[in-house]
């Protein structure tokens, strides 16, 4: 259970000056996993970190790291070829079924894009599921927005607004925290909209009283929680908010559920 | 493993060693037993710590949780599993009544980890004192009747020892096992709900004096909680990866990536505490991760009593 797998690293492209994007094979299939969920990847002699899925649905899979720790520091070295460990997947990721016609709001900040890119892929094959599709994404700097090379795909079927969050020379593009970027969007009916947040920590206040004032819902306000993680399986005790594990009754916890069970968890 | 404090069950065939024949009962068993001695467990040596201060006795994780313990060895360069540490056979001799209380719940939070499933196999458990107040995770329990000692088996490894070793049989009534437990402990769903309404600023009073040091999970029998570490000799080919004693009153525990801590302040801390023992634990698993040992009053170097904070919430 805490035994990773060998797998593969098949591609490693650098994203920004501090993240990468690795394509994964594992050497021994992992259970499928839903958008939202995480595995933990290991580099056997430096440690292992949790880290969400950034795609969805196949054999190989991508993850993007942040250089910060010893780790991550690590993994944004990997090259073509190299073995890392994974294990998992953990948690209970985005309820895509739940999902089914309704309108989506996913909001992002920094290095919060990935699991949306495996939510995105989701969105991309089963378009027809959903209502509109936003995707609202902060960053420092232009060059900090992750996968905006794929951004003109992703804008042929569900729409993508970024900000940055001081001005740049080069960026014509909105300023400010990605909650500011929720007043450009107007639903017909917030009812059928459901919201999902994964960001830095001090993105999660402002943003739900954003959300609430456009009408949506608490329990249709999804949080994903990033936490310190050890196991994966609700044992090492870091993860834990009030009386849930967020590795293993979250990560994602609807606003409503946060205010009636986690009241301290942001 | 489930049912805390139901007792141990059938228990079958009972022994019965009078008080004289301890030691030299201890000093014949092989592998040489690991008992309670100076604070920590450590091989026989002709003395052995029962009846002294519960205190002094150390909890039982230290042989089947230890700090920094492997719980796999690794090949750094192929990024592969080589092997599983080896258990080598270990008996314990003299493990405290509410500690077999500790292993009931500990035999099911780590029920699906190898590491700690292996080495419980590889071992014989022998609790000693009251058996009232013990759990039923015991291959045979030593109850003191005063002048001598009772021994009833909790398991089939237990009768085979007892019966290696030669124990006389016994005929005379019986102790009940597990009967004794604290009442506050027993009304678990209570304590629950006291804890969980608890107001802050229970917990910002207990920050006013608590050192946030720590000791108090070092010294609980249930407080299990873990950092994962890969420890690679200087020059070596392969490491392990390591289990390590945490504790949630340090503020490293709640630390991300990028330098967040969710649990900035000592009394969010001391509410996790308390919300793990008297809460979480028992919504997951019927009753608190405590045992009432008073381990972590004895040792708080302000001397914070657990018992008189869950009275105030």
């Amino acid at each position: 259970m805490l035994e990773p797998t060998r797998a593969k690293v098949v591609l490693a492209k650098k994203l920004s000056g501090d993240v990468v994007h690795l394509t994964l094979e594992p050497e021994k299939k992992i259970e499928n996993w839903t958008p939202g969920q995480f595995l933990m990847l290991s580099v056997l002699g430096f440690g292992e970190i949790p880290v969400g899925f950034a795609s969805y649905g196949k054999k190989q899979f991508d993850v993007a790291i942040r250089s910060v720790g010893t780790v991550t520091s690590k993994l944004f070295e990997a090259k073509r070829g190299e073995y890392v460990g994974v294990r998992g997947p953990f948690g209970n990721g985005f309820n895509v079924k739940s999902l089914k016609g309704r309108d989506l709001i996913m909001l992002t900040g920094g290095c919060g894009i990935p699991p949306f890119r495996s939510l995105i892929h989701y969105v991309e094959t089963h378009r027809k599921d959903f209502g509109e599709v936003f995707l609202v994404y902060g960053a420092r700097t232009p060059q900090d927005l992750l996968f905006s090379e794929e951004f003109p795909n992703w804008e042929k079927f569900m729409k993508v607004l970024t900000t940055i969050d001081r001005s740049a020379p080069e960026w014509k593009g909105c300023v400010g925290f990605a909650h500011t970027r929720l007043a450009d969007i107007a639903l017909k009916d917030a009812k059928k909209a459901t919201a999902i947040l994964c960001g830095p920590p001090m993105m999660y206040k402002p943003a739900v009283v954003e959300l609430g004032k456009m009408g949506i819902e608490n329990s249709e306000i999804l949080l994903s929680f990033e936490r310190r993680m050890k196991c994966g399986v609700g044992i090492c005790q870091h993860c834990a908010i009030d009386e849930k594990y967020v590795c293993k009754d979250g990560p994602v916890f609807s606003y409503k559920q946060v205010m009636e069970e986690m009241p301290d968890a942001f | 493993m489930n049912g805390k404090g139901k007792g141990a069950g059938k228990i079958g065939t009972v022994f019965y060693l009078p008080k004289e024949k301890l030691i030299k009962f201890i000093s014949s068993i092989k592998p040489t037993p690991l008992i309670p001695f100076g604070g920590k467990f450590q091989e026989f040596r002709g003395k052995i710590d029962l009846q002294g201060n519960l205190t002094m006795i150390p909890p039982v994780k230290q042989v089947f949780l230890p700090d920094k313990n492997p719980s796999f060895l690794f090949d750094k360069k192929t990024q592969k599993i080589v092997k599983s540490p080896a258990e080598k056979e270990r008996v314990l001799f003299g493990v405290n009544p509410l500690d077999i209380r500790a292993l009931d719940t500990l035999d099911e939070v780590f029920e699906k980890i190898p590491y700690y499933q292996k080495r419980r196999k590889a071992s014989i458990v022998i609790g000693a004192g009251d058996a009232g107040k013990s759990g039923k995770s015991f291959d045979l329990f030593f109850h003191d009747d005063g002048q001598g000692f009772i021994v009833l088996a909790g398991s089939e490894k237990g009768r085979a020892f007892a019966r290696k070793m030669k124990l006389s049989k016994f005929s005379g009534s019986l102790p009940e096992i597990g009967t004794a437990q604290e009442k506050f402990l027993l009304d678990a769903e209570k304590l629950r709900e006291k804890v969980k309404r608890a107001p802050k600023e229970v917990w910002e009073e207990v920050a006013r004096t608590c050192l946030g040091c720590g000791i108090c999970s070092y010294v609980c029998p249930l407080c299990y909680c873990f950092e994962v570490e890969d420890r690679v000799p200087i020059g070596g080919k392969t490491g392990t990866r390591c289990t390590k004693w945490d504790s949630c009153m340090l503020e490293s525990f709640s630390e991300v990536a990028g330098g967040h801590v969710f649990q900035k302040n000592l009394s969010e801390r001391i509410k996790n505490w308390y919300f793990h023992k008297f809460a979480r634990a028992t919504s997951e698993r019927g009753s608190p991760d405590c045992v009432g040992c008073d381990r972590c009053f004895h040792f708080c170097p302000v001397a914070i009593n657990f018992r008189e904070v869950l009275g105030k919430c």
